[in-house]
């Protein structure tokens, strides 16, 4: 994708200089203070697991990576649905924005995920249903953003990918459900609406994760979201500018 | 008890947990950066008026 077809413009212009904002520093701050906590709790204060001893800290980053992916997951399945419906690049871009965030955070779900198996199960990887439905899920995130990189005018490509984000959440729903339709290794859901299957500081250390790992997620995404945006404006521009030449060719000639 | 934490970080699962760890917290970061430079590259080509945000 062309990011750079239009010149630098003049140094006297008053917006901000990047994809930062008021709001955005705040948000920063705050996250950065977060993940402060969670390294304090997880990596401290959290006793060892009776069973599973030390691994379970590395749920304190795992299960939150996961939940956010799969947040990213539904955001880009509206934002693709809203597109179709009714052509808006804002929704569009948020799909895009999302899917990103999210394929980034299923990354860290397989990898830690391995890393927690290798000690507890004593293997990296099994082809078991809810590691290979989460890999699928990683595939699918990886070709929605193929379709997105492929040379095509600004509405071929977003109604392609568009259509690809549609499959997400079908995706993220057998992911979910797969550890109650077939026999995993993988163990069942820990946080469910009946209740934690865990207690005290290991509770509260994952409580800090999720909100750590969520303000992570909502800062990533509106940034993004902004690079998104100036990066089609800047396409924009350059399409304007090839055309004019086009145009000013025509009359010469 | 430093040298029984790093005894313990070299052995058993402590290593999988710093490397599960670091992974999350340097692929954040990394991420976290390489969006922010390349907003600020873009930045410069594009109108004020086109990036107000709030």
């Amino acid at each position: 994708m062309t990011t750079e077809t239009a010149g630098p413009l003049e140094a006297s212009d008053s917006g901000p200089s990047s994809t930062g904002s008021r709001t955005t520093m705040i948000l920063g701050i705050v996250t950065l203070l977060a993940l402060g906590v969670l390294v304090l709790f997880g990596l401290i204060l959290s006793p060892a697991d009776e069973n599973q001893g030390d691994a379970v800290r590395i749920m304190y980053v795992h299960v939150p990576s996961a939940t956010l992916s799969y947040v990213g997951c539904f955001m880009t399945t509206i934002g693709s649905a809203v597109y179709l419906w009714r052509k808006s690049q804002w929704w569009d871009l948020v799909a895009y924005a999302s899917a990103e965030v999210a394929a980034l955070f299923t990354a860290f779900t397989l990898v830690t995920g391995m890393l927690w198996g290798r000690p507890t199960w004593g293997v990296f990887w099994v082809w078991d249903a809810r590691l290979t439905s989460e890999a699928m899920l990683m595939l699918l995130l990886l070709g929605y953003l193929a379709v997105r990189g492929i040379a095509a005018d600004y509405q071929v490509r977003a109604k392609r990918a568009a259509i690809v984000g549609l499959l997400l959440v079908p995706n993220v729903f057998i992911v979910r459900q797969s550890v109650q339709w077939w026999r995993t290794l993988h163990q069942k859901p820990t946080l469910t609406l009946a209740g934690a299957h865990i207690q005290g500081l290991m509770l509260f250390s994952l409580f800090t994760g999720f909100v750590a790992i969520t303000l992570v997620f909502i800062w990533m995404v509106i940034h993004r979201f902004r690079v998104a945006w100036l990066e089609e404006q800047v396409n924009a521009e350059g399409l304007d500018v090839a055309i004019a030449e086009r145009r000013a060719e025509g009359v010469v000639s | 008890m430093i040298a029984a934490f790093v005894v313990a970080a070299a052995t058993g699962t402590w290593p999988y947990v710093a490397a599960a760890w670091a992974v999350v917290f340097g692929g954040m970061g990394i991420y976290a950066l390489v969006t922010v430079l390349r907003g600020r590259r873009l930045s410069k080509n594009v109108p004020p008026e086109k990036r107000r945000w709030s």
